[in-house]
């Protein structure tokens, strides 16, 4: 939440008096035409026990649909990115009709055809709808409103090489809360973008709100209160919806995409071989740059977070994952999971981080190597402990084969295990070297705070603030990553531990 | 949409409902509340509000006579939009002084400062209509449970003392309250425990007086409260908590300057009328608690029960109300944060139990762009 001064406020409300909404219908035959066919083939897809085999198809159709009919720039743009899909489309059409049968075949090809023809056509439509807004010679302080985040910065470059008379300004819905006041805004639609963020339109940041919405979609008006028994409503006089096309009508019940929470957090949780531990309960969530991340439910659960808009002293907090809203930045590791007091003990260990890493990883693949011979972890932990290592419970062994584990406390338990890893003869050098990255660790813990609000505080925070993602080298050449939380699954999984905190780029078509 | 409100009731008609208590304020934009109810849900012979046509207590409109800057050059009157949250404030915590639990909850187009100037209100609203002398069994009640070693403020005279709760005892069929200052056990009677209260803040933190000058944030209270000031400025107490996101309202609370009107020479933080503990320069007593809505963070230090608790955004309110159910609420919820839907989806399940309208909260006119619910609570 950014501070907002009472000038600004004051403003907001001016808006809020005389604010109005008004709905301009956009047509295009041949994106009709192809959102019409994405449409039959999602709904005989819907008709299914298991679509799963048909994904591979619907998906990259659905992501084409979605950003054609959103982002401003001329359909063939290569920044739009449909042209691969198109590609991608059309290598998978042998693949629907094995699955889907002839009619879904059928279907899918129709989509191709669709598609190929939009991107030969070179048209731009929603551009011309959101140029066509304002009128030559109009000095209004214009901004348009984009329901994908991530293409407020490429339309906004594109926009900006016309060399119009006066600028337009690109938004995202976060851009929008504390924007100065507009004089028109432009909102693509369809609104069912915005069902879970009606802000845009019920605080108003400008007095005239012109929604673009597509002919061949059925809209509904947005409510105007929300609490029982209320007086007062938001601030915004809505006109009536435009008369219905004579064209099929499409609701956002049928249209709307929604992120595929399963195949999202089947894909973080993904265990590998070196998995021993018992897994925890994790929650998905989807970040910005198309990125997502399994944050833990249980335990430890406190993260970094970074505000934007704080004061300098309080831009970087440690708070609980049960106060994170969508919206809010995380920092994190940019690659590997855990916490961020690995790459931070590096950079306090400079030169000899490498080294001693790799004895760490080394030991630890010995003992996991000689641990799943044991087929058990329960079995392995009652050997270690005949062996000598007192400590040993299968719940420690977990501990010790994890990454923030460094050595045991005990030098007796420790020649126990470095048997076991077939390290006998490096037993010392490896527990001293271990004792320099506890050392370092426990450096790391204690300035762990300083070191990223020193890092959040000296940094030009424009790449987090336009795209949602920054990445901060540090000097030694180690790096965390912010990132705005887009949304959080609304179900919790079981994963592993390894598996935390781990920022993975996930496939595009799962995501919008 | 049903309507809640009643209008507000000018000055020559306040008088209709014989005013049990005038509180010396100035007379303009007087508003009345205990009149009828219009809420077409609540017949009028059902409704607890209606049954208590001649209690009206007079509000003074404080807020229409503050000016204020947050940074800006210039000096301004309190914006409508703020004023409606000050007396929002004001007016909740009336009610609650007056036995009426309330849950008012606002969406505004701007959460900004809304909270803050209902906190405010609130602090306001409780000094200007609280009783003088508090119900003494309840209070003492209240010290005797407190753990021993729990810092009080005790006045004594025209001193006020920092102490630590030491027990109760019983002498010769009397009952006392000790407390221990400077290593000495003193017996305060129970008829006079109204002049210990819990709080913090230590010898060297507390004035020597009530009264130690004139000059500054002590000169603007005392413009805007009259004679309830001395007792605002002396007794420690917590009469609103504010719940939400303590690094924002911090940056809120330190940018606002205030001054009476027509008083230029005068100015004192927003701080000095909401009294915050935690944000009280040396010397302050406090009147309020800011308190952050974080799980790791949430803490509620006080025994005692404030009458209004603020709740701002829906974390806040969905998360904390039931630990400050004794309270009256009221709850900011913004539309564009993403735990709005939960938030009003808590608003509207409290609603559907409420006991009734709050008709005192009627003549309010809620800004442009905003929605305001407002009921008794049932519990």
């Amino acid at each position: 939440m950014k501070y907002v001064d009472i000038a600004h406020a004051d403003a907001y409300y001016s808006v809020a008096r005389s604010a109005g909404l008004a709905w301009r219908a956009v047509a295009h035959p041949g994106l009709e035409e192809f959102s019409e066919a994405v449409l039959s083939l999602s709904r005989l897809a819907k008709q299914q026990d298991d679509d799963t085999g048909w994904r591979g198809f619907t998906y990259p159709a659905r992501r084409a649909r979605n950003i054609a009919t959103t982002v401003p720039l001329p359909l063939a743009h290569p920044d739009l990115g449909i042209a691969p899909l198109f590609a991608q489309l059309e290598r998978s059409l042998s693949a629907l009709r094995v699955y889907g049968g002839d009619e879904a075949g059928d279907l899918g090809e129709r989509v191709v055809a669709a598609g190929q023809a939009l991107i030969s056509l070179g048209d731009a439509p929603l551009l011309d709808a959101v140029l066509g807004l304002v009128e030559a010679g109009e000095d209004v302080n214009y901004g348009v409103l984009l329901p994908i985040p991530e293409y407020v910065a490429t339309v906004g470059r594109f926009i900006g090489s016309m060399g119009l008379e006066h600028p337009i300004r690109m938004l995202s819905r976060h851009d929008l809360i504390s924007v100065d006041p507009l004089d028109r805004l432009a909102v693509v639609g369809p609104l069912y973008w915005y069902r879970d963020h009606q802000y845009v339109l019920t605080s108003p940041r400008a007095p005239q709100i012109i929604v673009l919405t597509w002919a061949w979609y059925r809209e509904h008006l947005p409510a105007r209160t929300a609490l029982e028994g209320s007086r007062g409503h938001a601030g915004i006089k809505v006109q009536p919806l435009p008369a219905a096309a004579a064209a099929p009508q499409i609701g956002a019940d049928e249209d709307r995409s929604a992120v595929d929470w399963q195949s999202v957090s089947r894909e973080l949780s993904r265990s590998s071989e070196n998995d021993l531990s018992e897994p925890v309960v994790a929650r998905a969530a989807v970040l910005a740059g198309r990125y997502a991340v399994l944050l833990p439910e249980d335990g430890d659960r406190v993260v970094w977070l970074l505000d934007p808009h704080a004061p300098s002293e309080h831009r970087v907090a440690r708070v609980d994952v049960a106060d994170l809203e969508p919206g809010h930045v995380i920092v994190v590791r940019t690659s590997g999971g855990g916490d961020l007091i690995v790459p931070i003990a590096d950079e306090i260990l400079g030169d000899d981080a490498a080294a001693l890493r790799e004895l760490q990883r080394r030991w630890k693949a010995g003992l996991r190597r000689w641990v799943r011979q044991r087929r058990t972890i329960s079995r392995a932990a009652a050997e270690l402990r005949r062996a000598g290592c007192t400590k040993s419970s299968p719940q420690n062994l977990q501990n010790w084969l994890g990454e923030r584990s460094l050595r045991t406390e005990d030098r007796r338990d420790w020649q126990a295990l470095m048997v076991a890893a077939s390290l006998e003869a490096e037993a010392e050098t490896i527990w001293k070297a271990m004792g320099r990255l506890h050392s370092a660790h426990s450096e790391a813990g204690m300035s762990i705070g300083r070191r990223l609000r020193d890092m959040a505080n000296t940094s030009p925070l424009d790449a987090l603030l336009a795209s949602g993602r920054q990445v901060f080298g540090l000097a030694r050449g180690g790096s965390v990553t912010a990132f705005r939380i887009e949304g959080f699954s609304p179900a919790p999984i079981r994963c592993p531990p390894s598996r935390l905190m781990v920022p993975t780029r996930v496939r595009d078509e799962w995501l919008t | 949409m049903a309507g809640l409100g009643l209008a507000a009731v000018p000055e020559s008609a306040s008088t209709a409902g014989e005013p049990i208590r005038d509180l010396g304020k100035p007379a303009s934009n007087v508003v009345a509340y205990g009149t009828a109810c219009r809420y077409e849900r609540c017949p009028e012979e059902a409704c607890p509000m209606a049954r208590r046509l001649d209690e009206v207590v007079v509000i003074p409109n404080i807020a229409a006579g503050l000016e204020l800057t947050d940074g800006a050059p210039s000096w301004r009157h309190c914006p409508a939009w703020l004023t409606f949250f000050f007396q929002l404030g004001q007016r909740v915590a009336a009610a609650h002084e007056e036995g009426t639990k309330t849950c008012a909850v606002v969406i505004p187009p701007v959460r900004s400062f809304a909270a803050l100037f209902s906190a405010t209100g609130a602090v306001v609203g409780v000094a200007t209509t609280a009783r003088a002398i508090p119900d003494i069994d309840t209070h003492f009640s209240s010290l005797a449970s407190l753990k021993p070693g729990t810092p009080l403020v005790v006045k004594m005279g025209e001193k006020i003392y920092a102490a630590r709760f030491s027990g109760a005892t019983e002498r010769s069929g009397a009952s006392y309250i000790k407390i221990e200052y400077k290593g000495m056990i003193q017996f305060l009677p129970k008829q006079e425990c109204h002049r210990a209260q819990v709080g913090s803040g230590g010898k060297r933190s507390l004035p020597k007086s009530v009264r130690p000058s004139r000059g500054g944030s002590i000169r603007v209270v005392e413009a805007l409260l009259g004679d309830e000031a001395g007792e605002f400025l002396s007794v420690p107490t917590v009469d609103a908590v504010l719940v939400g996101h303590v690094t924002l309202l911090t940056q809120e609370l330190e940018s606002v300057q205030i001054r009476p009107e027509g008083e230029p020479a005068a100015a004192a933080p927003l701080g000095a009328l909401l009294r915050p503990s935690r944000f009280l320069p040396d010397g302050g007593i406090p009147r309020s608690l800011l308190v952050s809505d974080r799980v790791s963070e949430f803490e509620l230090p006080v025994a005692d029960t404030p009458h209004v608790a603020v709740f701002d955004g829906a974390r806040a309110f969905s998360r904390y109300r039931s630990q400050l159910g004794e309270s009256s609420w009221i709850a900011i919820l913004d539309r564009c944060s993403a735990t709005f839907s939960e938030g009003v989806d808590v608003a509207n399940q409290e609603f559907a139990v409420r006991r009734g309208t709050a008709a005192y909260l009627g003549g309010l006119e809620v800004p442009a762009g905003a929605e305001l619910q407002a009921f008794e609570r049932a519990r």
